[in-house]
């Protein structure tokens, strides 16, 4: 839903959705769709939104991409990359520069009830996903900015981030082109943060993950963060981020964070050393599938390469699933064309990976403001 | 002598002309002329020479130009009368030898080698006018140098302006009409400066004296011509970014029964013409200009009618000089309405007797005809379509299974017989005085007609034979997708049957490798298999979701609904938690070890079996190495120093030193390049950064044309679309049955494609500036009709004017300067140019366009505000309290606007406090006392908005085209209507009569105790006139005898000056008067010699006009000169 959402809002088409969640026990929409509506709505003049009184049934018309600044209060239930990573997708393209204060949700990535999904940490976004749609896609680094102003872990949350995405020049926006080769990994690069716990956890969590990776390469370096007093939030917590880089500028992330010990699931992960282990090993299973494009960024990715220009973008993503391609992706992809009437070319490269070469719609700067 | 042989000539090495032969200025010469003299003149000239330079700078815009690009459009435009007609036939028979009567749409030739032309003359109305600018990509502008420039020419001009500017020739002509030369040269060069200052100097005019033989002289056409051919063509940024095909041919698809059930049903039309701009797209929303918007249902790609040679021969042989003009009559072609005519010389019945002198394309008519009964199934599957009597068009080519849409289903073969014969019973019908060789011709097709669709009809008359060619182009496409992959396969094998049973004679040769090509496309079928699984095979799209759990609705209007059916959480599932996921592999050394070479530090050597990548890495791999060398010295025990040695082995000779330094100056080179990139490799050569933005730009659209180009077809359109350049037909449903019942081909029809929300409405804010020539100013709220991008459409726009605090509204644009306007309608990108227009009608001798501007911005709502001043007056007045009455009507007002500002007429500023009994007083504060005769004041600022008005000119759909009429201006309502001006009577200027004429002031009076206390600058310092008398006022001054005598000479003096003066001036007025008389003498003689010369070119004008009239209201007329001349350019007569 989130993603098509993002889809009507970048190009202006109305969304209407039935039957949402209308066999659940829970029906309607969720606390945090709520807030990811209100949240495009901020950004935007003249969205209408409409949903029955059920919550089943919801009508989306959107309106004009306007930026500048947003707060918003965000529920817990699901981690701030939830709506950060929507609202990475239609700055770049608003009239004014977005600078959107997100408060209470967790920083750290979020799995739902059954680990039905993770979202990014805000520490992977902002050492991962920015510096790839910079480099990818020619955004302008030094306008995109994200700040953790306070570290927050579920179940709580408390956490409080700051994302500041300045518009986009059309003539900057470029198709990325050098998504094909997956070079060698360089370097691995690693957040361990903890909030309201002993800070030596955090150099526990960091000390495990360099245990499994400097086998491979010297050049790992895992940052601890141990938040407290007023820079922590809410419940206590410890996670990692790790994301390695390889020599032609490919991202690959892993994202853990712990997990108390609840009634209903047994699942729990509260030991530092398991959990550095686990996104390490996370991180090499990223990268022996071999793709250029990592699943964290992935949509991100597919969006800027319908919206940027009207050349060619190649993306080589993993082989997954029975056909190559799993069914959120092909889901996607058929969004993408209901919306934007793109379809991508579709190859198989070699016999572990699909390329995706695909035309941009061409960004015309059609909400931008010209003097 | 003669058989001498003629001396080599001999250059002179000495001597006078050897001398002259020396390069002016060599060193030697003056060395001092040309050092520098003035640091200041030098320094201007560098200046300008540097402001030149930056007027050249420009924005670099991608070149799409394809390889094979689309003709070049060319409009003839000018006033009625110029000879635009005569111009484009000369032009014809020029490149063509063909004569064209009439010039209906456009005309297409071949040019040469690599460059077609289509010719499009541009009718006499502004909505034609404003059509042909925007896709025309050379004008040639026709100027009547008899007569002047007219009012057309410069509104065409400013059209073009503001649609991106195409290159624009001027074209002279009626020269012949000067009989003197000097008169000739000096009109042609006030024109030609004219001319210059409207375009840029330089700007090429060119020169047509009369006509001969209807056509204007042989080398100056031909002239023309070279200079069209060489002429270069800047990318547009418009066009650039958006497919648009000028329509050759508009047929109307819509299945004949439903027209007699509804004849004012919505029509589906297929439009064809060469596709330009960019990659056009099925289900791509357009605008056709004057008629509306659509979405094109199916597009696919139909053979070249006009396509350039093969051969690589300089110049074109005479079967490569090909035309197409479906709508003009054209040679033995005849296009009407739904079907084309071609003219076939003979007899129907002895067509074998004269079989060899037939052309290509009528032998395969003849053929065809021959072989009726037996190509029975091929023709069921099989269309021809024909055109001149070139090339013939193989069936087989309009299977391409990018062709096919579901939404073409409904359109099946059997309607398409049905079509057929209804075709066959009108032609029968229209024919005046239907014969009975033509009665017994139509039954005898009905019969055959049953099976064979195809099957050509024919009539006889008058020994010559008119036959038609049926057309139904692409729907066989259609029906062969809907079959299975097998019953393709049959269809093929079916062919070949035929095709063996036939005799594969020279007719036939369009018929062969057809085998091949299916079996291409059944290949091209299977390769893209992963594509259909995502977006379903092109016929099902839409099925394949439903399967998926959610399901697709397109109303059409706008909304635009997705039913999603959501199990649970899962269905969202973007990533699998890492938890999820089984890590245990990753316990095995093994497979830890696996993944060894996926980091630089691993063996090189099986880099390609691992790292799944290509060896172009393998230099910024080698630079990296560098780096960790540089970073960690030489504690080279691990990998890193091993695979550095075994990169350089060559240089392993080399000393580390040397090494280093190398390494260094790569790297320097390196950091250059990425810094600044201003210098070559060779470093020689400057490249700025105009050129670096410039080569990432054409390198994008190289790796997009490389991307697609080894691929097959259906895939490259359906990722890509459509190539610009090639000939498309593009279907559109739901069209208005006034789209095809009115066409008229001289109006232009265009398909515009829309980029992304370019099909959305919102409120626009753009930067208008009213035409420094158009008479009125332009009032808020008044419809202008707006021409912006591909669209027109009339809205009512709210000026405004933003002053860096507010946006503030205008009532009136400002007569020479830039404003802001707001207006709704559809979007348009930030920066595209547009003109308006109050009226689009013709008749007004003054200039219609009546503003140009840039849309800035666009919103869905925008903050204008006007001025509102509420006036109150107060009732009591305390020292600084004041209660104050008939400004507020409720008290929740005053709330409202507690503590804001006041003021009186005198200036006393205050506050508002609270509200009090009655409603709507108020409590207020001031400053100073105020008086009961002062008026009170609030200023405030009340938001306008604008209307949400837009109505689209839909002109194409009109009988009339120019007879379009949109919302009235406000002065033309009232002037129908016999309104006056409403006034308010409060505004208008009276007598005061309720106060006094002269107010009273008291006297200011200061407290004697203050005044004490101030300073001597602040006191009052007020003084009664003084009574006594001043010393000298009480003496009498009396002259001594020398003085009186003084002053009486003076006396003299001035007197007799006086009087010398007063002399003087009489008699300069008795000279001036004489002059004058003599002045007046001169004059008056030169106009009676000007009355006579007038007189007698006034009878000459009238009998040449009379003449013209007779001789053409006997004729008949060749060119349609009616248009009254009543407009004359007021800075085109000098």
């Amino acid at each position: 839903m989130r993603e098509r959402l993002v889809l009507a809002v970048l190009s202006g088409r109305a969304l209407k959705i039935d039957r949402i969640r209308a066999d659940s026990d829970a029906p309607g929409l969720a606390d945090y769709e709520i807030t990811l509506l209100k949240l495009l709505d901020a950004v935007t003049n003249g969205t209408e939104v409409r949903i029955s009184h059920t919550g089943t049934q919801l009508v989306f018309s959107p309106g004009v991409l306007v930026g500048g600044p947003v707060d918003l209060e965000i529920p817990p239930s699901r981690a701030v990359g939830y709506y950060l990573e929507a609202l990475i997708a239609v700055a770049p393209f608003a009239k004014k520069p977005v600078a959107a204060t997100l408060h209470g949700g967790a920083i750290t990535a979020c799995e739902g009830t059954h680990r039905a999904f993770t979202d990014a940490s805000a520490d992977t976004l902002r050492t991962a996903t920015l510096p790839f749609l910079s480099r990818a896609y020619g955004l302008d680094a030094a306008g995109l900015e994200l700040q953790v102003v306070r570290r927050g872990a579920p179940p709580l949350g408390g956490g409080s981030v700051r994302l500041v995405v300045q518009p986009a020049h059309p003539a900057s926006l470029r198709p990325a082109q050098g998504l094909t080769d997956a070079g060698r990994i360089r370097k691995i690069r690693g957040v361990a943060a903890c909030t309201r716990v002993s800070p030596a956890l955090a150099t526990r969590i960091a000390n495990s993950a360099r245990a499994v990776l400097t086998r491979y390469i010297p050049d790992v370096y895992v940052y601890a963060d141990a938040a407290r007093k007023e820079q922590a939030g809410a419940s206590p917590g410890f996670s990692l981020s790790l994301v390695a880089e390889s020599t032609t500028n490919i991202i690959y992330t892993a994202d853990v964070a712990a997990r108390p010990r609840t009634e209903d699931d047994d699942g729990a992960l509260n030991d530092p050393e398991q959990l550095g282990e686990t996104c390490a090993k996370g991180l090499l299973e990223a990268i022996a599938q071999g793709a250029c494009v990592d699943r964290a960024v992935e949509w991100l990715a597919l969006v800027f390469a319908v919206t940027c220009s009207d050349d060619v973008s190649k993306l080589v993503l993993p082989r997954r699933g029975e056909y190559g391609l799993d069914k959120i992706t092909i889901q996607y992809l058929r969004d993408l064309h209901t919306f934007f009437n793109v379809q991508f070319k579709i190859s198989e490269p070699t016999s572990d990976t699909v390329q995706l070469a695909g035309v941009g719609v061409g960004y015309n700067g059609i909400f931008r403001k010209v003097v | 002598m003669e058989d001498r042989p003629q001396k080599a000539h001999r250059k002179a090495h000495a001597g006078r002309k050897a001398d002259k032969k020396k390069p002016k200025n060599a060193e030697k010469n003056n060395p001092k002329a040309f050092a520098m003299q003035s640091g200041r003149r030098a320094e201007k000239m560098a200046r300008r020479k540097e402001e030149l330079n930056q007027k050249k700078l420009h924005v670099p815009l991608v070149d799409r130009t394809p390889i094979e690009p689309p003709p070049v459009v060319i409009a003839v435009a000018g006033p009625p009368g110029t000879g635009k007609s005569t111009l484009i036939r000369s032009l014809v028979k020029r490149y063509t030898r063909q004569n064209i009567h009439e010039i209906n749409g456009p005309v297409t030739v071949v040019a040469g080698r690599k460059r077609r032309l289509t010719f499009i003359e541009c009718a006499n109305d502004l909505n034609a006018m404003i059509d042909v600018a925007k896709v025309a990509d050379l004008v040639l502008l026709m100027v009547d140098a008899a007569y002047g420039f007219e009012m057309e020419t410069f509104e065409f001009l400013n059209i073009l302006q503001t649609h991106g500017f195409p290159k624009v020739m001027g074209v002279l002509t009626h020269l012949d009409k000067f009989r003197d030369n000097k008169k000739l040269r000096k009109r042609k060069k006030a024109l030609k400066q004219r001319f210059w200052t409207e375009i840029h100097n330089g700007a090429k005019l060119f020169y047509l004296s009369g006509v001969i033989n209807g056509r204007y002289p042989k080398n100056e056409v031909l002239n023309l011509s070279r200079f069209i051919s060489v002429m270069k063509f800047r990318p547009l940024v418009w066009r650039n970014a958006h497919p648009y095909l000028l329509a050759d041919r508009i047929e109307d698809l819509t299945p004949p029964q439903r027209i007699e059930a509804n004849p004012k049903c919505d029509r589906k039309v297929s439009v064809m013409g060469y596709l330009r701009g960019t990659y056009l797209k099925a289900n791509a929303p357009v605008h056709i200009p004057g008629a509306g918007d659509f979405v094109v249902g199916d597009v696919s790609a139909v053979p070249d009618p006009c396509p350039l040679p093969e051969s690589q021969r300089k110049s074109l042989s005479e079967k490569h000089k090909l035309i197409y003009a479906p709508m003009s009559d054209v040679g033995g072609v005849m296009y009407d309405k739904d079907a084309i005519y071609i003219h076939v010389p003979g007899n129907f019945t002895n067509r074998d007797a004269d079989a060899e002198n037939l052309g290509e394309g009528q032998k395969m008519v003849v053929d065809l005809q021959r072989f009726q009964g037996t190509l029975d199934n091929q023709l069921q599957q099989s269309t021809i379509r024909l055109f001149d009597k070139s090339r013939p068009v193989a069936a087989e080519s309009v299977r391409l299974p990018g062709g096919a849409a579901a939404a073409d289903d409904d359109y099946s073969s059997d309607e398409d017989e049905d079509r057929d014969e209804d075709e066959l019973d009108d032609a029968g019908s229209a024919d005046e005085g239907p014969s009975d060789d033509d009665d017994e011709d139509m039954d005898e097709d009905d019969e055959e007609g049953s099976d064979a669709e195809d099957a050509p009809s024919s009539s006889h008359r008058g020994g010559r034979t008119r036959r038609r060619a049926g057309e139904a182009y692409g729907t066989d496409g259609d029906a062969a997708q809907e079959h299975e992959l097998e019953v393709y396969e049959d269809d093929v094998i079916d062919m070949t049957d035929d095709e063996e049973d036939d005799e594969v004679d020279g007719a036939h040769k369009w018929k062969n490798g057809m085998v091949e090509r299916a079996m291409q496309a059944f290949q091209a079928r299977k390769r893209v298999n992963l594509m259909d699984l995502v977006y379903g095979s092109t016929g099902d799209g839409d099925g394949d979701q439903e399967q998926d759990g959610v399901e697709l609705d397109d109303d059409g209007d706008e909304l635009f609904t997705k039913k999603a059916v959501r199990r649970d959480d899962d269905d969202e599932l973007v990533r699998p938690a890492l938890l999820t996921i089984d890590l245990t592999k990753w316990d095995d050394e093994e497979t830890l070890e696996s993944l060894r070479n996926r980091f630089i530090t691993g063996e090189l050597a099986d880099d390609d079996e691992t790292a799944g990548g290509a060896d172009g890495e393998g230099n910024p791999y080698e630079e990296m190495d560098g780096d960790f060398e540089d970073l960690e010295g030489s504690d080279g025990t691990s990998k890193l120093a091993k695979d550095a040695a075994a990169d350089g082995e060559v240089e392993e000779d080399l000393t580390e030193e040397q090494q280093l330094e190398k390494k260094r100056a790569e790297l320097k080179k390196k950091f250059d390049a990425e810094y600044d990139g201003m210098s070559d490799d060779d470093g020689n050569k400057e490249k700025t950064y105009f050129d670096v933005v410039k080569e990432r730009l054409q390198q994008q659209v190289a790796a997009t044309r490389e991307e697609f180009d080894d691929d097959d077809e259906e895939a490259r359109i359906r990722v890509l679309g459509h190539l610009p350049g090639t000939y498309v037909r593009v279907v559109l449903d739901r069209v208005p049955c006034e789209f095809i019942e009115h066409f008229d081909p001289r109006y232009p029809a265009i398909l515009g494609g829309l980029a992304r929300n370019e099909d959305q409405y919102a409120f626009m804010q753009v930067r208008i500036k009213k035409h420094r020539w158009y008479k009125r100013i332009l009032k808020t709220n008044d419809p202008v009709i707006i021409s912006l991008g591909w669209r027109r459409f009339q809205t009512l726009p709210l000026f405004s004017l933003d002053d860096r605090i507010r946006n503030r509204m205008l009532k009136y644009t400002p007569q020479h300067m830039h404003c802001l306007a707001t207006f709704y309608g559809p979007l348009a990108p930030p920066g595209t140019a547009f003109c308006a227009f109050q009226s689009l009608e013709g008749g007004t001798p003054d200039f219609r366009v009546a503003a140009t501007g840039l849309v800035s911005d666009i919103n869905k709502s925008h903050e204008i505000v006007k001025k509102l001043k509420l006036t109150g007056t107060p009732y009591q007045i305390y020292k600084h309290t004041a209660f104050v009455r008939n400004m507020f009507s409720t008290s929740l007002e005053v709330a409202k606007f507690e503590g804001a500002a006041i003021r009186t007429v005198s200036g006393i500023r205050g506050q508002v406090k609270k509200a009090v009994q009655p409603e709507g007083n108020f409590r207020a504060t001031f400053e100073d006392k105020i008086l009961p005769s002062d008026i009170v004041f609030l200023k405030a600022w009340y938001p306008v908005k604008p209307k949400k008005f837009c109505n689209p000119v839909t002109s194409l759909l009109l009988r009339d085209k120019a007879a379009w009429k949109g919302m009235r201006l406000a002065n033309t309502v009232k002037h129908e209507l016999g309104l006056k001006i409403q006034t308010n009577a409060d505004s208008s200027y009276r007598e005061i009569t309720e106060r006094p004429e002269v107010r009273k002031f008291n006297p200011l009076k200061i407290p004697k105790g203050l005044q004490r206390d101030l300073p001597f600058k602040a006191k009052p310092k007020l003084m009664t006139a003084q009574k006594r008398e001043t010393y000298l006022q009480k003496r009498a001054v009396v002259a001594e005898p020398e003085e009186r005598k003084i002053e009486g000479l003076l006396a003299h003096i001035r007197t007799l000056k006086y009087h010398r003066e007063e002399k003087k001036k009489q008699k300069d007025q008795e000279t001036r008067e004489k002059y004058l008389k003599k002045v007046a003498k001169v004059d008056s003689d030169k106009a009676d010699v000007a009355k006579d010369r007038a007189k007698e070119f006034y009878r000459k004008l009238g009998k040449a006009q009379k003449r013209a009239a007779d001789s053409e209201g006997s004729g008949g007329g060749g060119g349609r000169r009616g248009g009254k001349r009543v407009k004359r350019a007021a800075a085109g007569d000098d």
